[in-house]
């Protein structure tokens, strides 16, 4: 199976498929990183979508200094973060969840499985509410890290930060993941110093 | 927020992504407490990996980025060569393709309902409140903004795209959805010509949002037709042209990279307040008029001094692509 850069240098002379094998085979990772970052399916779908488009208009300009992963990630990151921004930017009305379909709790006749899958959705939710109350400077090296499968070099370059920065910022981001989901260890971290939005 | 970390939650992490020393690992080997710290982060890591991708988002994302791709290689843009446009497929109307735009619109478009109750209820509130002895002039000033409030949120769903042409009341309706009342008025009188210079609009709001009611277009050829019926309705940048679209001659029938059954596409995006956006130059000789272009806010410059056509990022003037005219 070609890898990622034979496929980019197949795409770049024009061969569709290529384009096509690449895009698939990055794109489950892209999806989550956005999801997890907009915490929102639909935002992430858009995410997403906008990820894809940028890589192929950048394509040309991918200069192979840093793996395709990589220029992939910061795309999606980038791509994400400018979702939140214009979600932040529209009214929102009631709970969270409100007028999003794809993420409204439906309501099911009661089965031998019900509590088994409202268990379940009852653990999505909790963790998007812990990632949520995260501030984007911990979510995103985060997801980077536990989504994207990024080493800490990689993030560091994708933020633009130093490598003890990242280090530093995705152990605190974890505790707080951790402590959002009820999962403390000693709760060694001083309440007052979670890494949680100020807002 | 403080950057300190108790160091042993921070070798907990590091531990966990393999970024630690023989003696960090061996400290974490040695610690129950942070062999229990970092098998936690293990599982958080592996919750927050699980998930269902939908096989639709999929396979829509890869289905406008190849339209992209197949756009450039029909040679009018950067990055991915020519020789690419005799190869590609073209693009037909059942593909899976759906503008972000049309997506939001959906997701969101709810919320214009709303906001128009709001409105509605204000103004009535405001009219209560300064109820004097004159009731029927009150009346009379509330009256029009709130018809047009809630004209605008029945109108909002209402399908335009590439079945505008064939459906004029339906798109007179849309054109009239996200105009402010005056602009809506001033369209109306001036034979909605849909040419609008970027000054007399840019930053201001009370002029309602000059994408409401535009044309969402995604193929080259889709701009060229909708510029060539725009200068064919229009004299050239006239100078206070009021931005607003004329929808009944937008939209020509060769919706490529749209799917079909994303009729919506051309409607306002929905409930975003109207952001801000650039005073873009006009040419001397052409039109300036604002399109939805892959789902983005663009202005579409119609030069026919240099027989080209001008794609300019209306939030800043950039130029997204420039297409021949000949």
């Amino acid at each position: 199976m070609p890898d990622d850069n034979a496929l980019v240098a197949a795409a770049r002379d024009g061969d569709r498929s290529s384009l096509d094998l690449l895009l698939r085979r990055h794109y489950d990772r892209i999806y989550a990183v956005c999801r997890r970052v907009t915490g929102h399916e639909a935002d992430a779908a858009d995410a997403a979508q906008e990820a894809m488009i940028a890589i192929v208009r950048g394509l040309g300009k991918f200069d192979g200094r840093s793996s395709f992963a990589t220029w992939v990630y910061r795309i999606a990151t980038n791509a994400s973060l400018d979702e939140l921004r214009r979600r932040r930017r529209r009214p929102v009305a009631g709970i969270e969840t409100a007028g999003h379909g794809e993420d409204a709790p439906h309501i099911e006749h009661a089965d031998p499985d019900s509590g088994v899958r409202l268990d379940a959705l009852g653990d999505r939710m909790l963790l998007d509410r812990a990632l949520a109350a995260l501030a984007e400077d911990f979510r995103v090296p985060v997801v980077l890290r536990d989504v994207g499968d990024l080493d800490y070099g990689e993030i560091a370059e994708i933020l633009g930060v130093p490598v003890g920065t990242v280090k530093s910022r995705i152990a605190r981001g974890r505790a707080a993941l951790a402590l959002g989901l009820g999962r403390d260890f000693g709760n060694r971290t001083d309440p007052d110093e979670r890494p949680t939005k100020t807002s | 927020m403080t950057d300190e970390l108790d160091p042993d939650r921070l070798l907990a992490s590091a531990a966990l992504d393999n970024e630690v020393t023989p003696d960090e690992r061996a400290r974490v080997d040695a610690s129950d407490i942070l062999r229990s710290e970092m098998d936690a982060y293990r599982d958080i890591g592996a919750e927050l990996r699980s998930m269902e991708v939908p096989a639709a988002s999929r396979e829509s994302a890869i289905a406008a980025a190849l339209a992209v791709f197949d756009e450039l290689a029909a040679g009018t843009s950067t990055s991915i060569p020519a020789a690419t446009a005799a190869s590609a497929p073209a693009i037909t109307a059942g593909s899976n393709v759906v503008s972000l735009g049309a997506r939001r619109q959906r997701q969101y478009g709810w919320l214009t309902g709303v906001a128009a109750a709001a409105v509605v209820a204000v103004l009535g509130i405001a009219v209560l409140s300064n109820g004097s002895g004159d009731d029927k002039k009150s009346s009379a000033t509330v009256e029009q903004p709130a018809s047009s409030a809630a004209k605008s949120s029945a109108d909002a769903n209402a399908p335009l795209a590439a079945d505008t042409a064939a459906s004029p009341a339906g798109s007179t309706a849309a054109a009239e959805t996200g105009l402010a009342p005056d602009m809506a008025s001033t369209n109306e009188a001036s034979g909605g010509g849909g040419v609008g210079a970027t000054t007399t609009y840019a930053g201001d709001t009370t002029l309602g949002d000059p994408w409401a009611g535009a044309p969402s277009l995604s193929t080259e050829d889709e701009l060229r037709g909708y510029s060539a019926s725009i200068a064919a309705t229009a004299s050239p940048v006239p100078s206070t042209a009021a931005g607003a679209t004329d929808t009944t001659a937008a939209s020509p029938d060769t919706a490529v990279a749209e799917s079909t059954a994303d009729t919506d596409a051309a409607t306002v995006p929905a409930i975003e307040s109207a952001p801000a956006y650039a005073v873009c130059p006009a040419p001397s000789n052409g039109t300036i008029t604002p399109v939805l272009y892959r789902g983005q806010r663009v202005y579409l410059v119609r030069d026919d001094a240099a027989r080209e056509l001008r794609v300019l990022d209306a939030s800043n003037c950039a130029l997204v692509v420039t297409i021949p005219l000949d």
